[in-house]
């Protein structure tokens, strides 16, 4: 199952690259989330 | 072998065109599809929300309680806020982004789609909820968009039924913004390098960073609320050892770069639009970009100018104060930019340019009073006022929504291969400039007069301002008939030519018009010269 290179127009690599975008983006949301609920629990 | 799969797909792609019926829209997956439903619904809520702006004026018309209770009212100035934030502004640039990004970084669509349509479908559910929460035990909330403890906990039936709405637009939001960056990072055409977008893609970009990192922030505050209501909790609780004044402190820190994320979109759109009717290239046009990154940077460091009135240290109050002021020398920078841009330029003033010249004009106004805002002793006086009032819908009013105006007919003929109707489109932007400044700007007077914000009654001596702010109320509300006709016979006018106006930037203009369903498909290898180049 390998890629033939000479033929890759890098689809493959843009498509692993949005979906590591889209992962890295959505941790980033998360834990701005939960970092103000722990800051607000640590303060209350 | 995956190469040639994907490449059999692909050619099967090319060929398909949209689904038949409500399908079409139900499962869209094109940007140009989901953008014109965002369009639709943002449209939808602009009126639904006006509809509960002319409720408020109709009360305001003269003092004295006379159509509706005091409570309905609260209930107004809440829900007009909500929808007209999040339901009208917000997804309209949302709707201008799916529409325009992937045709401007020359990409064949958004990088993920589904999550498109999820982001948009989302929405209707999130507005449908909050809006049946008018008829629920207890009213719709009535504690103002900023939905302060302990005032909120007050709600009745409706108070769950918000958190839930907003969270579900928080999560649109939030998965708009990281599908808007993927696309800007990963589609683009080999040769745009991130100098080379253009300026509304920019904007957004940077929009979509700020979505990021402060949507989560205002799901936390009001998840909250909800274990403060419903789990025993005591966040922002006083009796149990809570702190009301956290919860202002954390919804600001999402509320002012909110404020920047319903305008960089809209600096993006004219600064598109001033160039093609100026004739001339963009003024500092890498001093637009890093302009739009330092008002994106401050917007965190300001939070507090919205609390002077709560009590701060000094050291506090001062820094606040200065942190906002400062936000004035990039707006500047982005104001003498597009005077400059039109400085000598063989100007014309088709619709666009008119609804774009009337926000840098209008804008300003709005962005003036904002500074006056950030003196902290003056604001001690005007805080609450409808001052405030006047402040934040010069700048939203002609300022977002224009922006929003401009673009739409910017981009219209593009869109449906027609040109709009330019007498009636003349004929809107005249009438609205006339009301929106009749409605808002003697609310300046107001306020300083000593009138307070979100209160159904008032003393006689308002009477009169308050009466010309409801006439212009009501003219900008009828005005925007005109906007739905031009809107509804879009299509009846003479074709369009691809490049649409005299000469202008981007590669959004050089695909058909209409823009065929599927465009880019192969990345474009050879971007048309940016006309400062031209001129060089």
């Amino acid at each position: 199952m390998s890629v033939d290179v000479s033929q890759d127009d890098g689809r493959e690599d843009r498509k692993v690259g949005v979906r590591r975008t889209a992962l890295v983006l959505a941790g980033v949301a998360l834990m701005v989330y939960a970092a103000f609920i722990i800051a607000s629990v640590l303060r209350s | 072998m995956s190469t040639i799969a994907a490449e059999v797909n692909d050619h099967a792609h090319d060929d398909h065109g949209p689904a038949k019926g409500i399908k079409r829209w139900l499962f869209a997956t094109n940007h140009k599809d989901i953008g014109t439903m965002y369009l639709i619904f943002s449209f939808a809520m602009f009126l639904v929300g006006g509809l509960m702006a002319l409720v408020i004026r109709t009360e305001l018309f003269q003092p004295g309680l006379q159509f509706v209770h005091p409570e309905f009212f609260n209930q107004m100035t809440t829900m007009h806020a909500l929808i007209m934030v999040f339901g009208a502004v917000m997804p309209a640039f949302v709707g201008l982004a799916n529409w325009m990004i992937p045709m401007m970084v020359g990409a064949p669509d958004m990088a993920l789609p589904r999550m498109n349509n999820w982001s948009f479908w989302i929405l209707p559910v999130a507005f449908g909820i909050l809006i049946s929460t008018l008829w629920m035990d207890g009213g719709a909330p009535a504690s103002g968009w900023t939905m302060y403890p302990p005032l909120v906990l007050q709600t009745g039936d409706a108070f769950p039924f918000l958190i839930f709405s907003v969270h579900l637009m928080g999560i649109s939001s939030i998965m708009g913004a990281i599908n808007i960056i993927v696309t800007i990072m990963n589609m683009r055409a080999p040769s745009m390098s991130l100098l080379r977008m253009p300026i509304f893609v920019w904007t957004w970009l940077i929009t979509a960073y700020l979505l990021i990192a402060v949507m989560p922030v205002l799901a936390g505050a009001v998840t909250m609320l909800l274990t403060d209501q419903f789990f025993g909790t005591s966040f922002f609780l006083a009796a149990g050892g809570g702190d009301p004044v956290m919860f202002q402190h954390i919804f600001w820190f999402f509320g002012h770069p909110e404020v920047y994320i319903m305008i960089l979109p809209a600096f993006g759109v004219v600064s598109e639009i001033i160039p093609t009717f100026a004739r001339k290239p963009l003024f500092g046009r890498d001093s637009m970009i890093y302009a739009a990154s330092c008002i994106a940077f401050l917007s965190f460091i300001v939070w507090a100018h919205h609390m002077f009135t709560v009590g701060m240290p000094l050291s506090g109050q001062l820094f606040f104060m200065f942190a906002t002021m400062l936000i004035a020398v990039p707006t500047g920078v982005k104001v003498f930019n597009w005077v400059a841009t039109m400085w000598k330029g063989a100007m014309t003033f088709e619709t666009p340019m008119l609804f774009a010249l009337a926000f840098v004009f209008l804008f300003t106004i709005g962005g003036f009073s904002g500074l006056m805002l950030a003196i902290t002793p003056a604001d001690i006086q005007y805080h609450d006022s409808y001052f405030v009032v006047a402040h934040f819908h010069y700048v939203l009013v002609p300022g977002s929504v224009f922006a929003i105006m401009a673009g739409v007919y910017y981009w219209l003929p593009k869109w449906t291969g027609y040109m709009y109707n330019e007498s009636l489109g003349k004929l809107h932007f005249w009438l609205s400039t006339i009301f929106v400044n009749l409605t808002f700007f003697p609310m300046h007077f107001l306020g300083l007069a000593g009138m307070p914000r979100r209160i159904p009654d008032y003393s006689t001596q308002f009477a009169d301002f308050n009466m010309i702010a409801s006439v212009g109320a009501f003219g900008f509300g009828l005005s925007q008939l005109i906007l739905i006709y031009v809107l509804l016979t879009a299509k009846k006018g003479v074709p369009a030519t691809d490049a649409v106006w005299d000469n202008p930037e981007g590669l959004e203009w050089t695909v058909p018009s209409p823009a065929p369903f599927h465009t880019f498909d192969t990345p474009p290898e050879v971007l048309p010269p940016l006309k400062q180049e031209q001129h060089a």
